[in-house]
C-alpha cells in the first residue's frame, strides 16, 4: 500500500468523527486530527479501534502515544503492515 | 498548574460507544475496568474516569511540555469505598509516573465536569459550568472563551481587553491587551456544555 492509498483509508476511518469538514478536504500528513480535524478525544479511540480493524493489525498500548497526527498514525501503520 | 474536562453525557452516548470491543481495554486499567464492571450507573462510571484522565492530562502536557495519547497511563486511584451514588463534589485522585493530580468532580445527569491541580485545596479555583446552543466546534470555542473573560472582568472589576490565546501546546492563557496575566485558565467543551477553571492565587 503506497502513501496516497494509506492517506485515503484513514480518511475513511476518521470521516464519522471529524467536525472541520473544510480541515478535512484538505487533511495531509500534517493534519493533527484534534487540532485540526476537532475530533474529540474520545473518538480517538474509535479511531485506533477503527485501524486495527481496517488493517487488521493490533497497537500496544505504548504505541498510541503519537496517534495525534496523521502522519504519525500511517508510520505506525507502515510498521505494522510491514511486520505481518 | 490547573486542567479541567467536560463530558456531555448525552451527546457521549451518541458520539462514542464504548460497548464496542476493546474500547475499554484501550483506556482503564483492570481495576479502572472492575470500578466501572460494577458500578450502578456504568455510563457516568466510564466519563468519570476518562474526565479525570483528560483533566490530568492537561497538567502533565504543562509539565512535559509535550502533548500525547496514552490514557492508560493516567491512572484513577480506585477508592473501594466510593458508594458511587454521585450525589455531591467527588474528589479523585490521578497518577501519572510521579504526578499525583488532585481531581473534583461535579456530576449531574446531563454533565460532568471534573477539575484537577496539584494539591487538595480546592478553594482557590473558580470554576463553572455552562451549556452551549449549538454542538459545533465554534459556538463551543467561542462560548466558552467568553464565558472565562466575562468571569475574569467581573472577578477583577476591570473591563480591560482580555483576550484568551492558545500556545502551541493548545495551553490557554488570558491576556490583557498584548499582556500576559499570571492567572492560570483550563477551558473545556464538549456537545453542548462548556466548563473552565480559573487559578485566582495570584489575584490575592
Amino acid at each position: 500500500m503506497d502513501k496516497k492509498e494509506l492517506i485515503e483509508a484513514l480518511k475513511e476511518v476518521a470521516q464519522p468523527y471529524i467536525q472541520d469538514e473544510e480541515a478535512f478536504r484538505h487533511m495531509t500528513e500534517e493534519t493533527n486530527f484534534i487540532d485540526d480535524l476537532k475530533i474529540n478525544s474520545a473518538n480517538l479511540v474509535d479511531i485506533i479501534l477503527d485501524v486495527e480493524d481496517k488493517f487488521d493489525i493490533v497497537i500496544e498500548d505504548n504505541e498510541m502515544e503519537d496517534m495525534l497526527t496523521v502522519k504519525s498514525t500511517m508510520a505506525i501503520i507502515s510498521r505494522k503492515l510491514q511486520e505481518k | 498548574m490547573i486542567g479541567n474536562d467536560i463530558v456531555d453525557l448525552q451527546v457521549a452516548q451518541k458520539e462514542s460507544n464504548w460497548n464496542r470491543p476493546r474500547f475499554l481495554q484501550k483506556v482503564f486499567t483492570t481495576e479502572e475496568r472492575e470500578y466501572i464492571d460494577t458500578a450502578p450507573d456504568k455510563d457516568k462510571a466510564v466519563w468519570l474516569l476518562w474526565s479525570k484522565k483528560e483533566s490530568a492530562y492537561k497538567i502533565i502536557v504543562r509539565h512535559l511540555q509535550k502533548r500525547f495519547f496514552a490514557p492508560k497511563e493516567l491512572i484513577n486511584t480506585i477508592d473501594t469505598t466510593d458508594s458511587q451514588d454521585y450525589q455531591s463534589k467527588h474528589l479523585g485522585l490521578v497518577t501519572f509516573g510521579k504526578f499525583l493530580i488532585h481531581t473534583r468532580s461535579t456530576i449531574t445527569n446531563s454533565y460532568i465536569h471534573t477539575v484537577a491541580q496539584e494539591h487538595s485545596d480546592f478553594t482557590n479555583l473558580n470554576v463553572d459550568c455552562f451549556s452551549i446552543d449549538k454542538n459545533e466546534y465554534p459556538a463551543q470555542h467561542q462560548t466558552t472563551h467568553h464565558r472565562v473573560i466575562q468571569h475574569y472582568s467581573i472577578m477583577t472589576q476591570s473591563s480591560a481587553n482580555f483576550r484568551i490565546k492558545k500556545s502551541a501546546l493548545k495551553v490557554p492563557s488570558l491576556y490583557a491587551g498584548d499582556t500576559k496575566l499570571k492567572v492560570q485558565i483550563s477551558t473545556s467543551h464538549h456537545g453542548n456544555y462548556g466548563g473552565f477553571a480559573l487559578e485566582s492565587t495570584s489575584l490575592k
